[in-house]
């Protein structure tokens, strides 16, 4: 799309319009003008679907972080047996394909599936559930990752206080903090960007369970190309957006990084 | 008089012994000075007394009690500086609030100390920030938050310079007159000299020698002793 903006738009008539007949006598710079306008006006079609997504795709941020923050720090904190392989385990699951995780979902949530019975297929909860499941594995070996050397540092301090296991697990989760959300914000962003795992999972039904990805990906293949810029443009925004809070952290975390000496 | 007792204590890593075995039954007063060449095993000594560490055999009590049942009663300053990412306040605050003082206890309490530790003016200052003398004061000061009867220390001014050490020096004074005990590993003997009530050696993982500072410095039992006063 980057390519798009750049190129002058006289040339475009062939480009931008492979994908629908109808439209191959709009210029380009056309539908760049009515994306901009549907962006501005505030369309509800288009709003609908960037507040689901970030319903979704926040709510699924959320149920993860509560699971992953605590499991992550004990993870860094933990001392037993089969600890490395729980963490390599958690890193290579980074890196699960998004459709399969949906096909996985699709499987338990279908009707004759385990929790079939609770109708859930095809709703936002499912897409809920897809995405947790997506960027739990991130959130937990962000945080361990993050949290190992705080607690290395830590360590002797807060058992020579005598410390419980609740209070450090708190300490350490308060202290790394500035890491711990640019986990938090990496788990969001692959959320919001991913489309496999929601479009099986939640169909990709108008009004109910279409989120951005979905639509970009619908309404191109339509011929449709006003949303999908418009989405698409909204997206990368949301991306720029979550990356500048990231570096912003770290250098505000960076002050605070020098723990020993 | 604080009752430390070392029942056969030993201490070993991968197969090797490092420390012990250790009998030992010493009543403390005022400052303990734990002396000994570097690689004695003068910090295993004192993280064993605070349970940091455990031994593979025997047992260490302290007024009767477990080691490991007692730290509440006790402060422990590291060698290297350990700051949480807080303001110098909230480190020093850290052993109140895991013993879950309330908020308004605490804070008065982190006046007194931070009078003491001359930090008030830099209470609410990220401690990465401080000096190596300012931050073994707010160590200092931490260890002391919750009135322990004692403060094991493990050479704390090995890292700082010579005004930095007087400054800590005369807060360790000012405490230890206050009724305070310190247990304190140094390698520092002109300083020890000057503080030590009683004095334990340790050589090769052993408690070579135990008796008051002022036999200790001038007649010392043992040859390595002697020389090690000697500084050779």
């Amino acid at each position: 799309m980057v390519c798009v903006l750049l190129c002058d738009g006289t040339n475009f008539s062939t480009l931008a319009l492979r994908a629908s007949p109808q439209q191959q006598e709009r210029h380009f710079l056309e539908i760049l003008n009515t994306t901009l306008q549907l962006i501005t006006s505030g369309d509800a079609t288009l709003w609908g679907i960037v507040a689901l997504s970030l319903r979704i795709s926040l709510s699924a941020t959320l149920i993860a972080a509560v699971l992953a923050i605590p499991l992550g720090t004990g993870l860094a904190m933990g001392r037993f047996v089969g600890r490395r392989i729980i963490i390599m385990l958690s890193s290579s699951l980074m890196a699960l394909p998004p459709v399969v995780v949906g096909l996985a979902i699709y499987l338990i949530l279908s009707r004759a599936g385990p929790l079939g019975e609770y109708g859930l297929l095809f709703t936002p909860t499912a897409m809920i559930i897809a995405q947790s499941v997506l960027i739990f594995p991130i959130i937990l070996a962000l945080t361990t990752e993050a949290v190992n050397p705080l607690e290395q540092t830590y360590r002797p301090l807060l058992h020579s206080v005598n410390a419980s296991h609740w209070f450090r697990l708190k300490t350490l989760i308060i202290d790394a903090r500035f890491a711990i959300f640019t986990a938090l914000l990496a788990g969001f962003g692959r959320a919001i960007a991913e489309v496999g795992a929601v479009i099986i999972v939640g169909g990709n039904i108008a009004g109910l369970t279409r989120v951005m990805t979905t639509t970009i990906a619908l309404e191109t293949s339509k011929g449709n190309l006003e949303l999908a810029l418009a989405l698409g443009l909204i997206l990368i925004s949301l991306a720029i957006i979550v990356n500048t809070i990231i570096h912003s952290l770290k250098s505000i975390g960076q002050k605070y990084q020098r723990t020993s000496r | 008089m604080i009752n430390l007792n070392y029942k056969s204590v030993s201490f070993s890593q991968n197969g090797t012994n490092l420390l012990g075995p250790i009998d030992l039954e010493i009543n403390l007063r005022g400052i303990t000075n734990v002396l000994g060449y570097n690689g004695a095993g003068k910090s295993l000594f004192l993280e064993l007394c605070h349970a940091l560490i455990m031994p593979q055999s025997g047992q260490i009590r302290w007024d009767g009690q477990p080691a490991n049942t007692t730290r509440d009663s006790r402060g422990y300053i590291f060698q290297h500086r350990i700051t949480l990412r807080r303001s110098v306040k909230n480190n020093i605050a850290l052993p109140m609030q895991a013993a879950g003082w309330t908020k308004n206890i605490i804070n008065k309490r982190l006046d007194e100390l931070l009078y003491m530790a001359k930090l008030t003016s830099k209470a609410n200052e990220p401690a990465s920030t401080l000096s190596g003398g300012e931050a073994q004061r707010m160590a200092l000061v931490r260890a002391l938050a919750t009135y322990p009867k004692l403060v094991i220390m493990d050479e704390p001014t090995s890292s700082l310079d010579p005004n930095a050490t007087t400054e800590f020096e005369k807060l360790i004074k000012k405490i230890a007159s206050s009724g305070v005990k310190f247990l304190w590993a140094t390698h520092n003997v002109t300083q020890a000299k000057q503080f030590a009530d009683d004095v334990i050696f340790i050589a090769s993982g052993k408690v070579a020698e135990y008796s008051p500072g002022d036999i200790f410095f001038i007649a010392p039992k043992t040859l390595i002793a002697q020389q090690y006063i000697k500084g050779l």
